[in-house]
């Protein structure tokens, strides 16, 4: 090749002397800005306890919390009455002179600060009954009434409530390793959750005038204490979910005897809650693992409806490991169960619904729940606990351990949508999916809201598209299960919408604009951009499934997640965390250009130009050839016409005397611009076609953009004439902006004048 | 920090669940394209299909959506209500505009609209009050875009409308 460099290095003293020269002030400073850098700034420091490549470290702790319950439902009046032991264990090197526990019920109480956590106008239009519910109504008489905290021998403990926490002082503090038992009775009212859109409550049928109880957050709850928050107790205001430690429990509920309940946790006493006929069938469900086997049917639960029996059963509930417990009664319900294998365990997919929920309920239900045990086993690590639960409960979609209520109801004739179907199949697998983000891989969901919500969204998406799979007959008339997140082209119109609306994914759930894309759609996007398009498959599921099997039955940090991931996969992911995670910035890469050249034995005026800028005759210079693109006015495409060897003689006598044959040099030569004005930085993926038809894909490392955030160049040099250049041809990075991403430029019909031109003809 | 005001109303507990997966943001998105050579507004709308639905209601009870019930009744309706609910000004002028009709998308309806002006006026006002009614926390996402350049407004019960510049 013909060597530049004598001129290249004197070009580069004579620009630093005149750019010396030309600066009137000193030059000013400043810091790494540099998309690539480390997030030392914005990491915790690993230690002991998180360790630096996002494992659990050698003196990681968590306390132990176990509980025995009594719990009883007055259905007429709707409150909870109940009874706790608990026994705190404490795992920490930290002697604890109290005890935090959580008051979530609080929440509902008359005078709660979070009713006021919301500025409010006043509506310009507004409908009667909101306006009875905004003016008239007296506020819902809610949040728990402690009666009484006394320790292990009946002696009362001193405790102050403020708003949803709690404080138990304790006499002595209890010292690393100790263990302190303590007891609590409460009541509350139980809201109407449909009035008043709770996570859990009742739901009242008018027709037959009976309530569905979907049951949580009902007792007092321990905080989680740790090394990163020490005591978690930032107040629960209503967005950020839930913080909260492992134990084992023991729960007795007692409800009319015409119920029937489902909660976390194995059932200890089915024989004597059940009838006769009920108890073979629960038995025989047991060995049912091709189909659900109904427990109670709908023509039983249909006979149910006007008994409204006196008696009182008490359902007799044990659960190991777990970080919570909820519950599900109603004299409403049917149930249905099937065994499932996963791994060498047999897992019990339950559901539990109305009437009303069908025909829907019965058909998709149990299947939902299955394929989720399946897929998110496959992701992460095998279920480990007995059963999952899907109940069916009106506008709800939350997850507990082993149960979780979920929406998507016919209409009253028995007929439903294509949405309805699909929205009610969705949130199955999402909230019996949060069985593993957070249940048991047990992340501060009331700290960062998009380590349970983003994760599970993610593998949602997974697991709706292999159901689409494993159940054609349930997605009739769509190629594939039409997810409504995941795919990036989805993110597009949140990520491109108005900055000051935008927080963050690293934001806490309270403080962000709209939760559903900060917390679910767009961390979920993020990873599956991570597996399809920057790690691929192979080394992303072998990473995420690493930060899962760490962290079950533990509490996981951001840092944990982050690390682990590279920690596994030998990919450097700074940049990405720090683009998608810690910025709202976005995806905007385009071709700006596209030149064709050649090189000829004569300068054009612009190099001569610059040769007498620098003060050089040609004549002083040693051989050399000069480019002449497109922008010159040297630029005569029929000098190429044949070969780029053509526009110079020098070339063609040098490669001659080298023996290099003119066939090995390629007929076109371009210089195509790669513009970014989007902040993050992602793997450039082009394609180039050609004039011959053929059509070549390259995907440039992220690291092109490391020295230049703003443009790149790439040289392409080929036999065939280049046609198009197209960046992101599939939109797999979410770029916000598509108009230019061609060259040339073309607009992409919108969806205005595609439809246009559809009623036209 | 203001801004937030709309988000939610002060009454019950609305807002203090976000449990659900699905959509539990009331939102619409409006895209506005000006066409300086046809001297027209190429307006496309996406609004969920339960809230349409839902406020196509107040007019016929039984009034079901993808698919329709009755799709030449779910057309008017829809014309209808985009007439009442974004307003095209200038000057205390309002300029109508044609509904070219809708598609379903999943759980979403997108309606294209088009608005033809005789002669371009520098800037309009727009105001949209889409499902304004029936739920107060609406958000009302609008994108201009015009010579290739994209700006993007948020509009809400107390700020309802806004001006887009139409000369270049």
């Amino acid at each position: 090749m013909i060597n530049f460099s004598c001129l290249r290095n004197s070009t580069v003293v004579i620009l630093s002397l005149t750019a010396l020269m030309l600066s009137a002030q000193t030059p000013q400073g400043h810091t790494n800005g540099n998309k690539f850098r480390q997030l030392y700034d914005q990491f915790a420091d690993p230690n002991k306890y998180h360790t630096a490549s996002g494992a659990p470290g050698v003196e990681y702790f968590q306390q132990q919390v176990d509980y025995v319950m009594d719990v009883e439902l007055d259905d007429e009046k709707s409150k909870l009455y109940g009874e706790e032991t608990i026994t705190y264990t404490n795992n920490s090197p930290d002697a604890l002179p109290y005890l935090w526990l959580q008051l979530d019920q609080n929440i509902r109480k008359k005078d709660a600060p979070a009713l006021e956590k919301n500025g409010a106008n006043s509506a310009i239009t507004l409908s009667p009954s909101s306006f009875v519910s905004d003016y008239v109504k007296e506020p819902f008489d809610g949040g728990f009434n402690i009666e009484w905290v006394q320790d292990a021998n009946g002696n009362t403990l001193p405790y102050k409530i403020n708003q949803t926490m709690m404080r138990v002082d304790l006499p002595e503090a209890i010292q690393p390793g100790g263990i302190y038992v303590f007891k609590i009775k409460w009541w509350y009212n139980i809201n109407n959750h449909v009035e008043g859109r709770g996570r859990s409550g009742y739901e009242y049928f008018e027709e037959d005038g009976n309530k569905a109880y979907v049951i949580a957050q009902f007792f007092p709850r321990l905080c989680v204490y740790n090394d990163v928050e020490g005591w978690q107790n930032y107040q629960f205001w209503g967005n950020g979910e839930f913080a909260l430690e492992f134990g084992d429990y023991k729960v007795n509920i007692t409800v009319p005897s015409d119920h029937i309940m489902e909660a976390t946790g194995r059932l200890q006493n089915p024989k004597e809650v059940l009838s006769k006929e009920e108890y073979a069938r629960f038995q025989a469900s047991e060995k049912s693992y091709d189909k659900p086997l109904l427990i109670v049917t709908e023509e039983e639960a249909r006979a149910k409806e006007s008994s409204f029996s006196k008696k009182k059963t008490t359902w007799k509930y044990q659960a190991k490991n777990v970080r919570d417990f909820g519950f599900a009664t109603s004299r409403k319900f049917i149930w249905e169960r099937q065994a499932v294998q996963v791994g060498n365990q047999k897992v019990m997919a339950v559901s539990l619904y109305p009437k009303e929920g069908n025909p829907l309920w019965e058909e998709y239900s149990t299947k939902a729940v299955v394929q989720t045990l399946q897929t998110y086993s496959k992701f992460t690590f095998e279920y480990p606990y007995p059963k999952a639960v899907s109940v069916h409960a009106k506008n709800q979609g939350m997850e507990y351990p082993m149960i979780c209520w979920n929406y998507g109801r016919p209409d009253k004739d028995g007929q439903y949508s294509d949405r309805t179907k699909f929205g009610m199949i969705s949130v199955i697998i999402h909230e019996v999916g949060h069985n593993f983000f957070p249940m048991i891989v047990n992340s501060d969901e009331r700290q960062w809201g998009w380590m349970d919500e983003g994760l599970d969204t993610f593998v949602q998406y997974l697991t709706e598209q292999e159901f689409g799979e494993t159940h054609p007959e349930a997605i009739l008339g769509f190629q594939k299960y039409p997810s409504r997140r995941g795919a990036p082209q989805n993110i597009v119109p949140y990520m491109a919408g108005d900055q000051e609306f935008i927080s963050p994914i690293m934001s806490n759930p309270e403080n962000v604009y709209q939760l559903g894309p900060n917390a679910y759609a767009k961390p979920a996007t993020a990873l599956n951009i991570l597996r399809e398009t920057v790690m691929g498959r192979e080394a992303f599921d072998h990473a995420f499934k690493t930060y899962a099997q760490r962290w079950m039955f533990k509490h996981p940090t951001p840092e944990d997640f982050f690390r682990t991931m590279e920690d596994a996969s030998a990919i450097d992911l700074d940049w990405f965390w720090r683009g998608w995670f810690y910025t709202t910035d976005v995806v905007d890469i385009g071709v700006k250009k596209v030149k064709k050249y050649y090189y000829s034995d004569t300068p054009d005026a612009n190099a001569k130009e610059r040769l007498k800028e620098y003060d050089y005759n040609l004549d002083d210079l040693p051989e050399m050839v000069f480019k002449i693109d497109e922008d010159s006015e040297m630029f005569d495409p029929n000098k190429i016409k044949n070969n780029a060897l053509e526009g110079s003689e020098l070339l063609k006598n040098h490669l001659e005397k080298e023996g290099i044959s003119a066939d090995r040099i390629p007929k076109y030569f371009y210089e195509v611009e790669f513009e970014k004005p989007g902040g993050l930085v992602m793997p450039l993926i082009v394609e180039y076609a050609y004039a011959d038809g053929s059509k070549e894909r390259v995907t440039y490392p992220v690291q092109l953009w490391r020295k230049n955030d703003a443009s790149v160049k790439k040289v392409i040099t080929s036999d065939k004439e280049l046609i198009s250049v197209t960046v992101d041809p599939d939109q797999e990075t979410a770029d916000i902006n598509s108009d230019n991403n061609s060259w040339p430029r073309k607009e992409a019909p919108s969806d205005f004048e595609k439809f246009k031109e559809k009623i036209k003809g | 920090m203001q801004l937030l005001l709309f988000l939610w109303i002060s009454h019950t507990l609305l807002g203090i669940n976000e449990p659900n997966p699905s959509h539990k943001f009331y939102v619409s998105t409006t895209e506005i394209e000006f066409k300086e050579d046809s001297k027209s507004l190429q307006i496309t709308s996406q609004l969920f299909i339960d809230d349409i639905e839902l406020q196509l209601r107040s007019n016929q009870n039984d009034l079901k959506l993808a698919p329709d019930s009755n799709a030449v009744l779910v057309d008017s309706l829809l014309r209808n209500y985009f007439e009442n609910a974004l307003q095209f000004s200038a000057q205390g002028k309002e300029f109508n505009f044609t509904f070219l009709g809708k598609e379903y998308k999943n759980d979403i309806v997108q309606c294209y609209l088009e608005l033809q002006f005789e002669e371009v006026p520098v800037q309009i006002e727009l105001k949209n009050t889409l499902l304004f009614n029936l739920f107060e926390e609406q958000q009302n996402i609008v994108h201009f875009k015009f010579q290739g350049q994209r700006k993007s407004f948020l509009l809400h019960q107390k700020k309802p409308s806004v001006s887009l510049s139409l000369s270049p």
